[in-house]
């Protein structure tokens, strides 16, 4: 047997039985086509209609939430800048209050 | 769907179905995980492309089985690498309806013919490499050109040159003796 003739008794083979399939199978076959052609074919934004929506919302929520907490943050950087300043105020009283208690110390000492 | 529309891809499907059927068979051994993968192909077809053109199912189809096979072997090569390492026994799972007599074959005698040689036949293709054997159905059994099996395996045209040629090889090596 040449491999002409081989490969035609194998595709005599393989349609022997494909056409012998069982009627089960024949019967599942014919159903999962019926299935198959019943399903709804919808189109692709529909699909994707409720994912985007979903996406936009958590977006408009996130921004909305950075746009109420921003000027929180403006007021916390001012009452930042106000305690500093009244830091180094009180820090240059603190400094001149020494300054006077050793002036009068050393006044003492003068005397 | 459009009626026509419809109509044109019930007999498109009708038409390749029981090969389908046959291709995955013999790649899984397992006539319902065949269906599945008949099924699953169906209905991708149906969903995504039923508005092609006619002429562009067939290629279509066998592209989207031959995913649908390489899913399968996969899947179950995992499954299986996953039962061996458990020591499962599958054994209590055979179905009783598998063993009723079919009633569609003409006589007992015509059934014992085909049952030898397709038999060999399946077991010889089966114990080939999935690759080799679905190029090999591909190529001889559904007439695909080499440029065509390239892009339904999704693989190169010499890689279905080299699947083809030792999938001849190793079938002549077993067959050819037991036919002659």
């Amino acid at each position: 047997m040449n491999e002409e003739q081989f490969l035609h008794k194998v595709r005599a083979e393989l349609d022997a039985s494909e056409q012998s399939l069982d009627a089960a199978t024949l019967s599942r076959l014919n159903q999962a086509r019926q299935k198959a052609l019943a399903q709804d074919k919808k189109p692709a934004w529909i699909i994707w209609l409720p994912a985007a929506a979903t996406a936009s919302i958590v977006a408009a929520l996130i921004g909305g939430n950075l746009l109420i907490q921003k000027p929180d943050i403006e007021n916390h950087s001012q009452s930042v800048a106000f305690e500093d300043i009244e830091l180094l105020t009180s820090e240059a009283d603190f400094e001149l209050l020494q300054n006077m208690d050793m002036l009068e110390v050393m006044a003492d000492d003068a005397s | 769907m459009a009626q026509p529309q419809h109509a044109s891809l019930n007999r498109f499907l009708a038409s390749v179905e029981r090969r389908a059927y046959r291709m995955a068979h013999i790649a899984t051994g397992n006539a319902d995980d065949a269906l599945d993968i008949v099924q699953d192909s169906m209905m991708t077809l149906v969903r995504k492309y039923a508005d092609k053109s006619e002429t562009e199912w067939g290629a279509l189809f066998h592209t989207i089985l031959q995913n649908r096979i390489r899913d399968w072997y996969r899947r179950s090569s995992v499954s299986n690498r996953l039962r061996s390492w458990l020591h499962q026994d599958d054994d209590d799972d055979a179905d009783p309806l598998d063993e009723l007599p079919d009633q569609q074959m003409k006589n007992p005698e015509q059934r014992l013919q085909l049952d030898d040689a397709t038999g060999a036949l399946n077991t010889a293709l089966h114990a080939l490499p999935l690759r080799q054997q679905q190029v090999f159905l591909l190529r001889n059994w559904e007439g695909l050109d080499v440029a065509q099996t390239a892009q339904a395996m999704g693989c190169s045209e010499g890689s279905v040159k080299t699947h083809y040629s030792r999938a001849v090889h190793s079938l002549r090596a077993t067959l050819e003796d037991h036919w002659s």
